[in-house]
């Protein structure tokens, strides 16, 4: 008896615990997904972003409008499995804007970056063609002086043959004059003695 | 009575096949959503993205294969909702690993463009 009695109590709070359960699921509407909320944070920071903005346009716009379609479908339909699908979806978007705004800027300063390369590799050939420039000059200048310095030694030297051949004349000359006076001496010795 | 009974039962057959192609044929705009994703996995995996965005491609790539298996089992919604979220994760490694590809690019050329600089910076005596 008072076993059953216990039995059936159980029972009772048994089903009266599921009704309850079941009242409260029903007058309440399933609460909003997180994904939702999730997409909407993502979709208003790449908002937020002037970069995303600015450069991402179209991908901004297509994670908006997924969103947009998201909390349409659960207003309308409450449709849980849908709701959360394209929330995901939206937020994957959200990403994406983000990273075609990167690729974006990363595209900017890698043009930039060529410029300024080219410019420095044309200042580099500019100076070295300088360079080559002034030390042909050096070059030439320095064997214009070797070639004068040739030129003042030649003449030196010729100037000094002459001089040596000059010497030499007279000094055959002189030995002449004297091979004369001695000639002359002997015969008027000779001319004495008979 | 039996010729009967063998139309009854011919019709019934027709009814049959005809209801299960009804109901197995997959509506088009899931097909074209399911190829769609195929094809961007196939494009993210041909680009740097197992490099640089392995963990999106790999993502993709799982919900590409949920995408077909609902297909197989004849579930469409379940499919389209696979295949939509395949294709923006694959979207996304590819994008993602876009700009890490530039980044890169970049950081390259800003080393080379500082070689450069160091090396005009002493002129003088790289010509001696």
């Amino acid at each position: 008896m008072k076993r059953i009695t216990r039995k059936y109590m159980l029972l009772y709070l048994v089903i009266s615990a599921a009704i309850g359960i079941s009242l409260v699921g029903c007058s309440h509407t399933p609460p909003r997904p997180v994904e939702l909320d999730q997409a909407r944070m993502a979709y208003a920071e790449a908002q937020a972003n002037p970069q995303v903005a600015s450069r991402a346009p179209v991908a901004l716009r297509e994670a908006e409008e997924t969103l947009l379609r998201a909390e349409r479908i659960w207003d309308k339909d409450k449709d849980l499995k849908e709701v959360r699908n394209l929330a995901a979806v939206a937020r994957q978007r959200a990403e994406i804007a983000r990273a075609a705004a990167e690729q974006k800027q990363a595209e900017a300063e890698l043009e930039e970056l060529t410029a300024s390369r080219d410019r420095l590799l044309l200042d580099a050939r500019t100076r070295e063609a300088q360079q080559a420039q002034e030390q042909a000059e050096r070059a030439q200048r320095e064997a214009d002086q070797a070639y004068q310095q040739v030129r003042a030694a030649t003449t030196q030297s010729m100037q000094l043959e002459r001089e040596l051949s000059y010497t030499k004349e007279e000094l055959a000359a002189k030995e002449a004059a004297a091979k004369e006076a001695a000639a002359r001496a002997r015969t008027k010795h000779r001319t004495r003695a008979y | 009575m039996t010729s009967m009974k063998v139309v009854a039962q011919l019709l019934l057959l027709c009814g049959v096949i005809g209801l299960s192609s009804c109901a197995s044929k997959p509506p088009a705009a899931t097909v074209s959503q399911v190829s769609q994703a195929e094809l961007a996995v196939q494009q993210a995996s041909k680009s740097k993205a197992p490099e640089y965005a392995s963990l999106e491609l790999y993502t993709a790539r799982e919900q590409l294969a949920g995408a077909q298996e609902a297909m197989h089992k004849k579930e469409y919604s379940e499919a389209r909702r696979w295949a939509e979220r395949a294709l923006v994760n694959a979207q996304l490694a590819e994008t993602k690993a876009e700009a890490e590809q530039t980044r890169r690019a970049a950081a390259e050329l800003r080393q080379s463009i500082e070689a450069l600089r160091h090396e005009a910076e002493q002129p003088v005596s790289r010509s001696r």
